[in-house]
C-alpha cells in the first residue's frame, strides 16, 4: 500500500504548470471575458500540444490512453492557472460518451475540436459558443440559449428538453473539476500569503498579525486534508473493475478492503467526498483571499477576482454539493 | 499509487484481529484515572504486549516486531475497530520513545524501552509548569550539577497519569545564565525519587486525570541525562512533532469513532444531521488518507516538520465534531454520563494539549505558509 503519485505522474503536472505559466498568464484569462476566441486559444494549444486534451483517448486514436490517476495532478496545475475553455468537457467528459472508434477522439486529441456537454449533473453546456460538437441528450431540442455565468470568462447555454444522467463520465468530470478547485484554491492562498506578507498597516506586514495569520491558516488545513480525497478519488476512477485477488480473478496480491476500514473501491461516495470537501476548501480559501485584500480584492482592476468567480463558478459544476452530499449520504447510511 | 495491501500485510491484519476479537475485555476497563482502572489498564497492555502487539515498530530487542509504518497503521485500525481500551502508556510509546530511539544511549535504550512496551513502567510527561505553557521556553524549573549528576528543583503542572505513572520525563533549566531555549536539558526520573511530591488534580470529569509535581532537590544521575546538556529544546521538539502528527493520534482511533457516528445518524430522522456526520466521517477518511500520504513521504525521508501542525489542527476539531455530532443525534439521551459523554469530555482537551489550536496555527502560518512573525 503506497499512497503516492509515480515521477511520470509528477512529471506530466510540472510540464503543464511550466507550460501555462507561459501561456496562460492572467491577461490572457482576462481577455476570455470578451473574445470568444481565446477559450480555446494559445492555453488550449499548449495543452493540447502536451497531450492532455487527448489524455483519456485511446493510443490507437491518436491519445496517452492514460488514467484519471495519471492526470488529476495535472488538472490541479490547469486549475492553479485559472485556464478558460470547455477543457473538461471536451478532454474527460467527450471521449467517455463518444463511441469507439469515433473520428472526434482524434480531433479532440489533436487539439482541433472543442466539445460542450450536457447531463443531470451538468445541466449547463459550458462554451456552447466555441464548441464544435455538444453532447445532447437524444431528447434535448432547440438551439442553445445563452445565461450569464458568475465567471464572466466563461458562457453557460441550456437547451429545452430531458437532462440524461452522466454516469461514468459525469464521475470524470467532477474529478477534473475538484482537482481544478484545489489548484485555484492553493492559488488563492499563496496570492493572499504574498499580499499580507507586502501589504503593511500600523507600521507592520498585515501577515504579522495573528488574526490574519489564523484565517490562512485555517484554509491551509482545509485545502491540505481535501487533496487526498480528490487524489482517491482519482485512484477509485482509475481502478473501477473487480479488485486483484477476488474469487475468480487472477493475482497475488488479496482483496483490498479486508480489514474495517481498508480501501474498498466505491466510486460514487469517493467522486462525491472529493468534491464536497475540496468546494467548501476551496469556497473558504476565496473568501479568506478576499478578506486579506481588503477593498483592492473587491476591485476588477486586480486578477484576484479572476480565481474567486472561477471557484463560485466550479462549486456547482458537474454535480453541486447538495448533489454529492444526497450520493454521499445514499453512499454511507444506506450500508448500515 | 497502490492502495492495496500485500499478502503479509493482510495476514498481520488477520492476526491482529483475531487476536484482539478473543482478547479484548468484554466489559470496558474502569477509568485509567483510577486506582483499580490503571492496574487493569496495565495488565491489559501487558497482554497486548505479550502478543508482541504493543510496540509494533520497535525492533524486537525492546519488545517489538520492526513493522513498518503501514503495518503499525494496520495494527491501529484494527486496534481501535475492537474497541479495545485506550492505551495508559501513549505517553511514554508515542511521546518519549520516539526520542529515546533517535537520542538515547544503547544504555537508555536497554533499560527503558524493554519495560515500557510492556507497561511495567509507565511514563508520564513533565513539561508544562504553572508560569509556562503555550511560553514553553519560559520553563524555570532548575537543574543543578551534583558530582556526577544533577539535582532537580521546581514545579511541573497538567502532567497526565503522574499520580498512578512510574516514571517521568521532562525538561528543566541546567545553565542558570539561560534563556529560552537555550541552556534546557531533558531528564528522565523515578516519580517515587526522594524530594519528588505529586499532587494531584482533579478534571472536570471528576477524574485525577492528571497532576502537579514538585521537585525538591531530586537527585538524578548524569546516566538519566536524555540526548546531551543543554541539548533539552531540539531533543523535545523531536518529540513534539510526534505528538502532533502521526503517532499519537492514529487515523484508526477517529474512523472507529466516525463508524459508530453513522450508526447513530442511520438512525435518525434528521437530514442535516445526516449530512453532518456524513461529513465528519469523511473528515475521519481525508485524515486517515492524509495519513496514508504522510507515511509514504516518511518513507520517501521527507520529514514531517511543521506539517503535524496541520495534522494536529485537523485531527483536534475532527475528535470534537464527531462527538458534538454524536450528541446532537443522540436527543434527550446526550444527558447520560456514558461512552459519548466521556468521548466528548475528553474531545473537548484536544484542541488544549499537545500544543494548543491558537499555537498550532502561528506555527502553520510562520512555519509552512512563510508568514512574517
Ligand atoms: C487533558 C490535558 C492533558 C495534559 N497533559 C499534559 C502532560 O501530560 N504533560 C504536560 O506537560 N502538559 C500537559 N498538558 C498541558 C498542556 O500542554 C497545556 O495546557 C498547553 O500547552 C497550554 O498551556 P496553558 O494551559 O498554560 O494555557 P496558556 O498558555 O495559558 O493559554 C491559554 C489560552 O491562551 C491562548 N494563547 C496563549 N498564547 C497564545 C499566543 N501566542 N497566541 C494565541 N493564543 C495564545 C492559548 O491558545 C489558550 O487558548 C495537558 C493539558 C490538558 C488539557
Amino acid at each position: 500500500m503506497r499512497f503516492a503519485f509515480t515521477e511520470d505522474q509528477r512529471m506530466l503536472a510540472a510540464t503543464v504548470a511550466e507550460t501555462l505559466a507561459k501561456s496562460c498568464p492572467p491577461a490572457l484569462v482576462r481577455a476570455a471575458r470578451t473574445d470568444p476566441a481565446v477559450r480555446r486559444g494559445d492555453a488550449w494549444a499548449a495543452l493540447a500540444g502536451l497531450g492532455l486534451l487527448g489524455a483519456t483517448v485511446p493510443e490507437d486514436q491518436g491519445g496517452l490512453g492514460l488514467t484519471p490517476l495519471d492526470t488529476v495532478l495535472a488538472w490541479v496545475e490547469v486549475g492553479r492557472a485559472c485556464v478558460p475553455g470547455p477543457l473538461v468537457e471536451t478532454a474527460v467528459a467527450a471521449p467517455l460518451l463518444l463511441p469507439k472508434g469515433s473520428p472526434w477522439l482524434e480531433r479532440i486529441a489533436a487539439g482541433e475540436a472543442a466539445v460542450s456537454v450536457r447531463c443531470a449533473e451538468n445541466p449547463y453546456l459550458l462554451d456552447a459558443d466555441v464548441a464544435d460538437l455538444l453532447l445532447l441528450p437524444e431528447e434535448a431540442t432547440a438551439s442553445p440559449v445563452a445565461l450569464d455565468s458568475a465567471d464572466g470568462t466563461r458562457r453557460l447555454f441550456t437547451v429545452a428538453g430531458e437532462t440524461a444522467p452522466g454516469g461514468t463520465a459525469a464521475d470524470h468530470a467532477s474529478v477534473a473539476v475538484s482537482a481544478q478547485l484545489l489548484g485555484l484554491g492553493d492559488h488563492l492562498l499563496d496570492a493572499a500569503v504574498a499580499y499580507a506578507a507586502q501589504r503593511r498597516q500600523f507600521g507592520k506586514a498585515i501577515g504579522s498579525f495573528q488574526a490574519v495569520k489564523h484565517l490562512l491558516a485555517d484554509v491551509a488545513v482545509g485545502l491540505r486534508f481535501a487533496e487526498p480525497l480528490v487524489h482517491r478519488a482519482a485512484y477509485s476512477l482509475a481502478h473501477p473493475g473487480p479488485v486483484p485477488g477476488s474469487p475468480g480473478e487472477a493475482g497475488s496480491s488479496q482483496r483490498p478492503g479486508t480489514g474495517p476500514h481498508g480501501y474498498s473501491p466505491d466510486i460514487a461516495r469517493d467522486v462525491s467526498a472529493a468534491k464536497v470537501a475540496v468546494a467548501e476548501a476551496a469556497h473558504r480559501a476565496a473568501r479568506v483571499a478576499l478578506q486579506v485584500h481588503g477593498a483592492i480584492g473587491y476591485t476588477d482592476e486586480l486578477d484576484l477576482h479572476l480565481w474567486l468567480s472561477r471557484v463560485w463558478a466550479l462549486v456547482p459544476a458537474w454535480g453541486d454539493p447538495g448533489f454529492h452530499r444526497a450520493r454521499m449520504r445514499a453512499a454511507l447510511l444506506a450500508a448500515r | 499509487m497502490d492502495l492495496t495491501f500485500t499478502p503479509a500485510q493482510e495476514a498481520l491484519r488477520a492476526e491482529v484481529r483475531e487476536w484482539l476479537a478473543a482478547n479484548v475485555p468484554a466489559e470496558p476497563l474502569p477509568s485509567m484515572d483510577t486506582a483499580e482502572g490503571f492496574a487493569r489498564h496495565r495488565e491489559w497492555e501487558r497482554s497486548l504486549a505479550a502478543a508482541r502487539l504493543s510496540v509494533p515498530t520497535w525492533p524486537a530487542e525492546y519488545g517489538g516486531r520492526g513493522a513498518g509504518l503501514v503495518e503499525w497503521l494496520i495494527c491501529e485500525e484494527e486496534y481501535w475497530a475492537s474497541g479495545a481500551p485506550g492505551r495508559v502508556s501513549q505517553n511514554g510509546i508515542f511521546l518519549l520513545a520516539p526520542t529515546v530511539l533517535h537520542w538515547g544511549t544503547p544504555e537508555q535504550k536497554a533499560r527503558f524501552l524493554p519495560k515500557m512496551a510492556t507497561a511495567e513502567e509507565v511514563w508520564a510527561q513533565a513539561w508544562s509548569e504553572p508560569e509556562s505553557g503555550s511560553d514553553l521556553a519560559s520553563l524555570r524549573a532548575t537543574a543543578t550539577p551534583d558530582g556526577d549528576g544533577w539535582r532537580l528543583s521546581g514545579q511541573k503542572t497538567w502532567s497526565s497519569r503522574a499520580v498512578f505513572a512510574d516514571w517521568g520525563f521532562g525538561l528543566f533549566r541546567s545553565d542558570p545564565a539561560s534563556e529560552r531555549h537555550h541552556g534546557l536539558t531533558y531528564y528522565l526520573f523515578p516519580l517515587d525519587a526522594p524530594g519528588i511530591t505529586v499532587r494531584p488534580i482533579a478534571q472536570l470529569d471528576g477524574e485525577t486525570g492528571f497532576a502537579e509535581i514538585f521537585f525538591d532537590d531530586v537527585y538524578v544521575p548524569a546516566s538519566q541525562v536524555l540526548g546531551g546538556v543543554g541539548k533539552g529544546w531540539s531533543v523535545a521538539m523531536a518529540t513534539t512533532s510526534s505528538e502532533r502528527g502521526l503517532t499519537l493520534r492514529s487515523p484508526g482511533r477517529f474512523m472507529a469513532v466516525a463508524d459508530r457516528l453513522l450508526a447513530l445518524a442511520a438512525e435518525s430522522g434528521d437530514r442535516t444531521l445526516q449530512d453532518a456526520a456524513v461529513g465528519a466521517w469523511s473528515d475521519a477518511d481525508a485524515y486517515r488518507l492524509y495519513t496514508w500520504a504522510a507515511v509514504a513521504r516518511l518513507e520517501e525521508g521527507i520529514e514531517l516538520g511543521p506539517a503535524s501542525s496541520l495534522m494536529k489542527t485537523f485531527w483536534s476539531e475532527l475528535d470534537l465534531k464527531l462527538h458534538e455530532l454524536a450528541l446532537a443525534l443522540r436527543g434527550p439521551a446526550a444527558a447520560l454520563a456514558d461512552r459519548w459523554m466521556d468521548g466528548f469530555l475528553f474531545a473537548l482537551a484536544g484542541p488544549i494539549y499537545a500544543g494548543t489550536n491558537e499555537i498550532q496555527r502561528n506555527i502553520i502560518a510562520e512555519r509552512v505558509l512563510g508568514l512574517p512573525r
